[in-house]
């Protein structure tokens, strides 16, 4: 069911497309009044000189405004006379310049940082407006400050925690910092740690995620109206992105705590010129688990700990021309072993390094070249006695992405290329027993070739009427060196196809259509509407009702085609009480195609076919659902209230009879809620609590004797539910010092304060004897996390 | 609730480890019992049919409920295709149900296709097995583990026929100690992992009840083992191979769930399966040589 437009077919199709701009492009134009002057520049920051980007713009009594975009450029179009421009961005001062207008100026302006409250409540005030104005329909932008007001449970500020509470956004359930995005799988949420993918940003079985807090800039998601700049996944793209060092002075962070402390040091290379960033955080169970052991006579020995480092460094070469450097590493090691004949490791880790240059061609034009390189690595070992068996799964990631950022009177103009050279190997099976190496299909890698051609606009057609419009082009193929194996049911070998070196196994090319379109019916509502359309070539199954680091990427092949979706959004935005709160309804529908599943009864390693996408079978996803926002932006008390009713339910021909079935994740009801109060300058308190429907899952419906063995007769695929998720984390923030030179804090955090179950997995026990004729049935379930409280000890100077 | 240290450092890293509660407590509808054949047919031996029914999965089992388990009122028939025979109804308290039909005329040859027909209550059920040529170990020994003592694994080494799909099952009876053949862990094996090589089992002891599946794996130093070395078709072993798949991975967080058992008896609602087994005994001594 793949679309493959045949050559014709593609140009007709640009031809379309570039029609469609030009129109667009045309009738703006053609409401554009004339007469106007631009008023130009770039927003920085007094202290340390950096680039301001995304700071706010804005002229007072009016609702015109821009954002500073790339390298903190503005540019804002006024007619003739006076009129004052309102300067803003989080955690800095506010700046008001009066200008008269006769002619196009420039106009530079640095901002300084806020310590006062006041200041704070008038940035999130301009921020709250975005929520009207910002066409984007689904997306969200958090900085570091908000979220630094998250819990920080058991000593760690986590931004992935943060999305989970958003609308829309569920959190995947225990040991999980995956997350489903409107009805789609894991797999379909692109996170791009600075300009590299990470692949699995997990630490420690999902309890943390791989983004150390302490050392990101901000973080933005989109979950629907995607511009066509970002593509490569189904449900959604998170961009998080680590900031620059100060190049003033050398500065330091870090926290103590139960699990593990963290480090941060930044300085100047050269003054107001270059910058270092240096993070690392790690955990020390490992260090203090054997007395523990000893302590509580565990005879099973347990082993684990996580690192990660992040490097940093800014390079300002002039005025125009900036190199940023962007480094990540980072491993969890779990060992376990029962007695002398079991033993069970798993091991895994992210790379992530990228060397971005910005330019800046003109006041209206810049470039961004980014080159980068993921390095991913999963190893699963367990031997029992002679039976030694792992599984490795590795992926090498190296491209680039060259951006270029016009903006012209009405028109925002981004368009660029990306190309990814992929090298993968799936769940490489090793085994021996006793002497002899036993054969598990063929440990093969894979090759492809990904890469993008996009254009979008964004279009302020009149104060109140804004598109945003994009194409983007994909292209995907499979190459050699790669074997096919032709398999008959026996499992026997019927033929084999050998693809050489760089020989090309099969390729696809997709466009990628992206509507967005907001109208003001005020000055505090809008309504938006967003058409998407993407292509993944990426795809990770997860194996069960449990989610484990073991679940691999495999890439798009004859025949795992590549997945694709539409989705369509709509919403009604709404700013009450001088933008204290801000509120929203979004719906939303989206169709999935070429979805992956595991077949039943695949255990990892162990039902490896010849090809490596033999265990998977195909269908098809329908999603759908309505989102309701709340914020409090001001006052003592803040927060935000999340509520999602959705649908998501799946089809395919190989699984349950080929009759429609709830999707593992497909939960009616997803509540979030965070709260933040200020007590005084010593004290905050904070607190979040979610619920969610349980997971949907599979569950016998009877069984039966055989050869003295009970075994399970199963209904309905997914027909059974979990029970529900919810749990309440609250924290406590004082601070002890705070100057100049040095400030500190204490953290106490509970997580899951009530102590809730949630279940993890289910399983059944059968207690009894068959041959005194007695036997009972029960099903338990296995929770992770019990209540955990913490406290870290944090400092800066 | 205890809250212990140990809770606290230990659960967040080793789902092992973690509380098992009670589940949550789930609605049964009404569920349709469906006939469960377990019929196999060795070589050399007469055939043998145990016939039960599935039942809801919140039915307790207890000697009062067996009853209602146990199909004693079929007309089974086995036939070679030359000569065929009925097969009659025996109490057996070794077996599960205890009831069990066997026969006393037609025995089992290697190369022959064997079918099965079962009349109950007007439907017919069906299916067809084929015995293959026995396969043999070319050594037997057994091996005390480093550290366990007295304790132990049996090995088999045999060499797979390259030119054939092979499917094979291993049973063991510890003489004096269990009153059946029990199938080893993991005992259905196909060659594709070994075809055509000479390759070495590793025979870990099953448990004699999938109740207590944590029952030690080893031989103990002084057991006189007796162990069935069978060979199956492909069907034969499509159903031991998804139902051990399905014991042992029941809520097993490594595999996906609701596993199909790949049944080869035909007819309205029924389960199960009808298989032939090529065979050769050993019995051996575990000691250390």
């Amino acid at each position: 069911m793949v679309y493959l437009p045949s050559a014709d077919k593609v140009r007709s199709m640009l031809k379309t497309t570039s029609l469609l701009l030009s129109f667009l492009t045309i009738i703006s134009w053609q409401t554009y009044a004339q007469g106007k002057f631009k008023i130009s520049g770039i927003v920085i920051d007094a202290e340390s000189g950096k680039a301001l980007v995304g700071a706010n713009v804005s002229v007072k009594n009016s609702t015109k405004g821009v954002i500073a975009g790339d390298s903190a450029a503005y540019q804002i179009w006024l007619s003739p006379g006076a009129h004052t421009l309102v300067f803003s961005f989080i955690g800095f001062g506010q700046k008001e310049l009066e200008v008269i207008v006769d002619r196009s100026i420039s106009l530079n302006v640095s901002l300084s940082p806020t310590v006062s409250n006041l200041d704070e409540v008038m940035i999130t005030d301009n921020k709250a407006e975005e929520n009207i104005s910002k066409t984007e329909i689904g997306s969200i932008t958090l900085s570091k400050k908000e979220l630094e007001t998250l819990p920080y449970l058991l000593g760690e500020m986590d931004p992935i925690r943060i999305l989970q509470l958003m609308p829309g956004v569920q959190t995947a359930g225990e040991g999980n910092t995956g997350f489903y995005v409107r009805g789609g799988a894991v797999d379909q949420n692109l996170m791009v740690l600075d300009n590299s993918i990470v692949y699995n940003p997990s630490h420690l079985f999902g309890f943390f995620s791989v983004f150390n807090g302490s050392t990101i800039n901000d973080l933005e998601m989109h979950k629907g109206g995607i511009p066509s700049y970002y593509g490569g996944r189904l449900s959604s793209f998170t961009k998080i992105t680590t900031r620059k060092g100060n190049d003033q002075k050398v500065k330091g962070e870090g926290g103590i705590g139960i699990l593990s402390s963290n480090l941060l040091l930044e300085g100047p290379i050269k003054k107001n010129k270059g910058s270092f960033l240096v993070a690392g955080r790690r955990t020390y169970i490992d260090l203090f688990i054997d007395p523990i052991r000893e302590l509580f006579s565990v005879p099973e020995k347990i082993d684990y700990y996580f690192y990660d480092l992040n490097i940093n460094a800014d390079y300002r070469i002039n005025e125009r021309n900036q190199l940023s450097f962007r480094a990540y590493l980072g491993k969890d090691d779990f060992y376990f072993n029962k007695d002398n004949n079991f033993a069970n490791t798993i091991r895994w880790g992210n790379g992530t390094a990228s060397l971005r240059w910005s330019h800046i061609f003109t006041d209206n034009l810049t470039g961004e070249l980014s080159l980068s390189t993921v390095l991913y690595d999963m190893d699963f070992g367990a031997s029992i006695n002679t039976y030694q068996f792992n599984i490795v799964s590795d992926i090498r990631d190296n491209g680039f992405q060259y951006l270029l950022d016009l903006q012209k009177r009405k028109h925002h103009l981004v368009f660029g290329t990306t190309y990814t050279h992929h090298k993968l190997r799936p769940n490489n099976v090793g085994a021996t027993s006793d002497d002899v190496s036993l054969e598990f299909g063929n440990n093969e890698q894979l090759f492809a070739h990904e890469a993008s051609l996009f254009l979008n606009d964004k279009i302020t057609l009149t104060e109140k009427l804004e598109i945003n419009a994009g194409i983007r082009y994909t292209y995907y193929s499979q190459f050699g060196p790669f074997t096919r194996y032709a398999v008959d049911d026996n499992l026997q070998l019927l033929d084999t196809v050998v693809y050489r070196k760089n020989e090309r196994v099969v390729h696809y090319v997709n466009p990628e259509p992206r509507l967005s379109v907001r109208f003001n019916l005020n000055q505090v509502s809008s309504l938006k509407a967003a058409y998407d359309r993407g292509y993944q070539y990426m795809h990770m199954a997860p194996l069960s009702s449990a989610s484990l680091p073991m679940d691999v990427w495999v890439t798009s092949s004859t025949k795992v085609k590549p997945q694709y979706g539409d989705q369509f959004s709509t919403g009604y935005f709404r700013n009450f009480n001088e933008n204290m709160f801000e509120s929203s309804l979004v719906l939303y529908y989206k169709v999935m195609h070429n979805q992956l599943e595991y077949k039943d009864g695949v255990i990892v390693g162990y039902s490896r076919g010849f090809n490596y996408d033999d265990a998977f079978v195909f269908g098809k996803g329908i999603s759908y659902g309505a989102e309701v926002l709340i914020k409090k932006n001001t006052g003592k008390v803040t927060g935000t209230a999340a509520y999602t009713l959705s649908r998501t339910m799946r089809e395919f021909e190989d699984l349950n009879q080929g009759n429609p079935f709830p999707a593992k994740y497909d939960r009616l009801h997803d509540i979030s809620l965070m709260c933040n109060y200020k007590q005084s300058n010593k004290w905050t308190f904070s607190g979040v609590f979610v619920y969610g429907t349980g997971n949907a899952l599979n569950l016998p419906v009877a069984r039966y004797i055989i050869q003295g063995s009970i075994v399970n007769e199963y209904g309905e695929r997914n027909s059974f539910r979990m029970p529900a998720y919810h749990r309440l984390d609250l924290a406590a923030t004082y601070i002890a010092r705070k100057s100049e030179r040095f400030e500190s804090a204490w953290i106490f955090s509970v997580y899951n304060l009530y102590n809730r179950r949630n279940p993890y997995y289910i399983y059944f026990e059968t207690k009894g004897d068959l041959k005194e004729y007695k036997l009972e049935t029960s099903i338990r379930q296995v929770s992770l996390f019990p209540v955990l409280p913490s406290v870290t000890y944090r400092f800066k100077f | 609730m205890k809250i212990s240290i140990k809770n606290i450092f230990l659960l967040p890293i080793v789902f092992c480890y973690l509380q098992c509660d009670t589940g949550p407590t789930i609605d049964y509808t009404l569920y349709e019992p469906k006939l469960v054949v377990d019929g196999w047919i060795e070589a050399g031996n007469f055939p043998k049919v145990i016939l039960s029914k599935s039942y809801s999965y919140f039915d307790d089992i207890d000697s009062a409920t067996v009853r209602q388990l146990v199909e004693t009122k079929a007309k089974i028939t086995v036939s070679d295709g030359v000569e065929s025979e009925v097969l009659t109804l025996k109490k057996d308290e070794n077996y599960f149900p205890p009831y069990i039909y066997s026969g006393t005329d037609l025995k089992g040859e290697a190369g022959k296709t064997y079918t099965l027909k079962i009349e109950l209550r007007g439907e017919v059920y069906t299916s067809s097995t084929t015995i293959p040529p026995a396969a043999s170990f070319e050594d037997l020994w057994y091996e005390v583990l480093p550290g366990k003592d007295t304790l132990g694994f049996i090995y088999g080494k045999f060499t797979d026929n390259p030119d054939t799909d092979n499917y094979y099952r291993i049973f063991t009876q510890r003489i004096g100690k269990d009153s059946r053949y029990i199938p080893v862990y993991l005992s259905a094996i196909g060659d594709q992992s070994f075809n055509g090589k000479t390759f070495t089992f590793s025979l870990l002891r099953g448990p004699d009840n999938f109740t207590d599946v944590a029952d030690d794996l080893y031989f103990t130093v002084g057991d006189s083992v007796r162990i069935k070395f069978c060979t199956m078709d492909k069907a034969h072993f499509d159903f031991w191979r998804t139902l051990e798949r399905e014991l042992y991975v029941v809520g097993n967080p490594f595999s996906s769930a609701g596993n199909e058992i790949i049944s080869n008896i035909k007819g309205k609602k029924a389960i199960g399966v009808w298989g032939g087994y090529g065979v050769k005994f050993y019995t051996i001594k575990a000691k250390e040589r």
